[in-house]
């Protein structure tokens, strides 16, 4: 049970039935998976639950052997079809809620010492909008990239040529530095963007 | 500088994607032109700044209480109710083999609500594939310590299945579904409580659903049947309305994993009554004339669509009954009271475990039903039935339908010697009044023969029952008194 165990290991040794296997790949990759789930839908609570349910289906229906994913990428891949889904699912459900919810998150009071607060509320402002100006493509981009994914696997999950990922990626940082200087003001457009196309994902 | 390095390479380089002999080439040249050096060095800050960005935006919770979150998750079970009257008190305790070494509660709890005027029963035992348990192992049952002695205190194990029946389980699993049936309004619906439970070998979940509509839609029954003649449903369910139309239940669930896959058939005027079911999704059905678009739900709910070129109407759906849990918004609850015997079990936490706690309730008689399954009586040798249901309608009592899926699956060796996938699915059905099943001997309906071939090893063994639904209460008799006068 050493803690060397490689992913592919640790996924054998879950579908095994060894849930010590399950608890050292959740605490591998949680942290890459959560930033993924909150950069898409800019929730805590939402992204805690996203997180969950993505190591949920990892534990119950994990991937099948010989996938050409790697573990992150999969995880992220999840992730992602699972984010669009509850946002779509929550835009569904009561547009005025989610205004209301939108401004308690921005008014960043999920934070409770009251400085940080503002300190973060405002950098999480910022960035949280300037991710939601980007167009959809060009904020998985950054987000996967983030989450340590290689082009390739990138290229795989966002149907991109692999060669056309270096300059997709040079303009999505672009994007989201202009998007980031000019988000000063309190124009937010965080969950207005997400009309996303149902996910399928077997 | 000529030949300089195009933006996408750059950030290839900065990113660690070039391969060695772009990368060798892109370092030469950044070695010598300091236009590039300098692109490559707003692109690197660039990055670094995001990724800073980012991650002071989400920083993760901890993750190990993410983790335990999940691990409650994972096991949210508590046990179900089922009320299984039996007029053998001798139906009890059946125990366990002394040579096996169950590691898991799991078990058949009685529970009820009055009289009943209807109950339904099914039962399916599914089996896969895979070489026959060695007789020296020590199987690993669904239960708990065979020994009393040694038995944990307030483990219990379920005492109405017999040894035969335990003995297909070691790999296995075990699927337990109870409907309930509740009157609303004119129309009915219907309570599902499932708990699956396994021995942690193959997949060690143990979850409940209770879903009042995510897994029930109304169907035509000729469309039903249809249906099972294109397709090798494992298997079909038909169930009648009480809401006076027409329409049928079907379900059609094949068992991979421990996921459901359903699917559902409906006609014209089903598509209408699951169209009004609080189901936002499903709403975006589209009806043209017959021709029903099918809606089918992934295990994440996403949606997915395909026509239905004007046959008998379709409707698909299929979904994870945790997901259908979620978007339904229930709660596992972590314990539950049988309000008849008084047994009370709970879900340990963090472990796949239902604990039952003493004392196991002996079955008592039911007034109206009676469902007697000694622990002889589940044979499980024969054909290599998998999957059989029984319905019964529960205001009339009458057996509406008997489904038998015959599957095999597994592997067997080829003439190279490599496995290869086998796989047969027979689907049967016929038609049943309820006395039928209230005759004691027919009560063995629910009982069905699996021999395993050499070579197979049963994966899965279920059985369902249903709670009694109280009956509508006798009015009371009033005596007319009219005097008579005097003449």
């Amino acid at each position: 049970m050493s803690t060397a165990d490689t992913d592919v290991q640790l996924l054998h040794r879950l579908a095994q039935g060894d849930a010590a296997a399950f608890e050292q790949l959740f605490l591998r990759h949680y942290g890459t998976v959560y930033r993924v789930a909150y950069g898409l839908v800019g929730r805590r609570d939402m992204a805690e639950d996203l997180a969950q349910d993505t190591f949920l289906q990892l534990y119950r229906r994990p991937p099948p052997h010989g996938d050409s994913l790697s573990l992150p990428a999969w995880l992220c891949r999840v992730v992602l079809n699972r984010g669009h889904n509850a946002l779509r699912t929550e835009r569904r459900a009561n547009s005025r809620e989610e205004q209301v919810a939108l401004q308690d998150r921005l008014s960043g009071g999920e934070w409770s010492d009251p400085e940080e607060a503002v300190l973060r509320s405002e950098q999480q402002r910022r960035v949280r909008d300037a991710l939601a100006q980007l167009p959809e493509r060009q904020m998985k981009l950054l987000l996967l990239r983030d989450a340590g994914l290689h082009y390739a696997e990138i290229a795989q999950l966002l149907d991109l040529a692999a060669g056309s990922i270096g300059t997709l990626m040079a303009r999505a940082g672009r994007a989201f530095q202009d998007a980031y200087s000019r988000s000063d003001g309190t124009q937010t457009a965080a969950l207005a963007r997400v009309e996303c196309e149902p996910r399928l994902e077997i | 500088m000529t030949n300089c390095i195009e933006e996408g390479t750059l950030q290839a380089y900065i990113d660690g994607e070039l391969l060695p002999s772009e990368l060798e080439r892109v370092q030469s040249h950044l070695g010598g032109c300091a236009a590039c050096s300098a692109r490559a060095d707003d692109l690197r800050a660039t990055g670094s700044h995001i990724g800073s960005l980012l991650a002071a935006y989400a920083g993760p919770p901890d993750p190990r209480t993410a983790l335990a979150a999940a691990m409650r998750s994972i096991s949210p079970v508590p046990a179900t109710h089922a009320r299984i009257s039996s007029a053998s008190p001798s139906g009890l305790p059946a125990a366990v083999s002394p040579r096996a070494a169950p590691r898991r509660g799991w078990g058949l709890a009685m529970a009820g609500f009055g009289v009943a005027a209807a109950m339904l029963l099914a039962f399916w035992v599914s089996g896969m594939f895979q070489a026959a348990s060695s007789p020296a192992e020590s199987p690993q049952i669904n239960g708990v310590p065979a020994d009393p002695v040694s038995r944990p205190a307030g483990v219990g194990t379920p005492e109405n299945l017999s040894e035969t029946l335990k003995s297909f389980v070691p790999q296995g699993k075990v699927r337990h579904l109870v409907f309930e049936e509740v009157e609303e309004g004119t129309s009915r619906q219907k309570v599902i409580e499932e708990v699956w439970l396994t021995n942690g070998v193959d997949h060690p979940l143990l979850y409940r659903a209770v879903s009042p509509y995510g897994s029930w839609q109304l169907v035509g029954k000729d469309a039903v049947w249809t249906y099972l003649g294109e397709r090798p449903a494992v298997q079909g369910r038909i169930t009648r309305l009480v809401d006076g139309s027409a329409s049928d239940r079907v379900i059609f669930k094949t068992s991979y994993d421990l996921l459901h896959f359903d699917r559902y058939v409906a006609s014209d005027e089903s598509v209408n009554n699951i169209l009004a079911m609080p189901r936002a999704d499903t709403a975006a059905a589209t009806i043209d004339g017959r021709a029903v678009t099918v809606l089918e739900y992934d295990r994440d709910n996403a949606l997915r669509t395909w026509p239905n070129a004007g046959r008998t109407p379709i409707v698909g759906f299929s979904s994870l009954s945790t997901d259908a849990d979620t978007l339904l918004g229930w709660q596992p609850r972590l314990s539950a009271q049988d309000p008849n015997s008084g047994l009370t079990f709970r879900v340990a936490p963090s472990t796949p475990e239902v604990v039952y706690l003493p004392p196991f309730p002996t079955p008592t008689a039911s007034p109206a039903l009676r469902v007697d399954i000694p622990p002889g009586g589940w044979q499980v040798t024969g054909p290599e039935i998998v999957s059989c249901q029984v319905w019964l309608d529960s205001n009339t009592r009458q057996v509406l339908q008997q489904t038998t899926t015959r599957r095999l699956s597994g592997f067997r060796i080829g003439d190279n010697g490599t496995p290869v996938a086998v796989e047969q699915i027979i689907t049967e059905s016929r038609k049943l009044v309820v006395d039928e099943l209230l005759d004691p001997s027919e009560m063995r309906l629910g009982v069905f023969d699996l021999a395993v071939p050499e070579g197979y090893r049963v994966l899965e063994l279920g059985y369902t029952f249903a709670r009694p639904v109280p009956a509508e209460p006798t009015p009371a008799f009033v005596p007319t008194v009219t005097p008579i006068p005097y003449p």
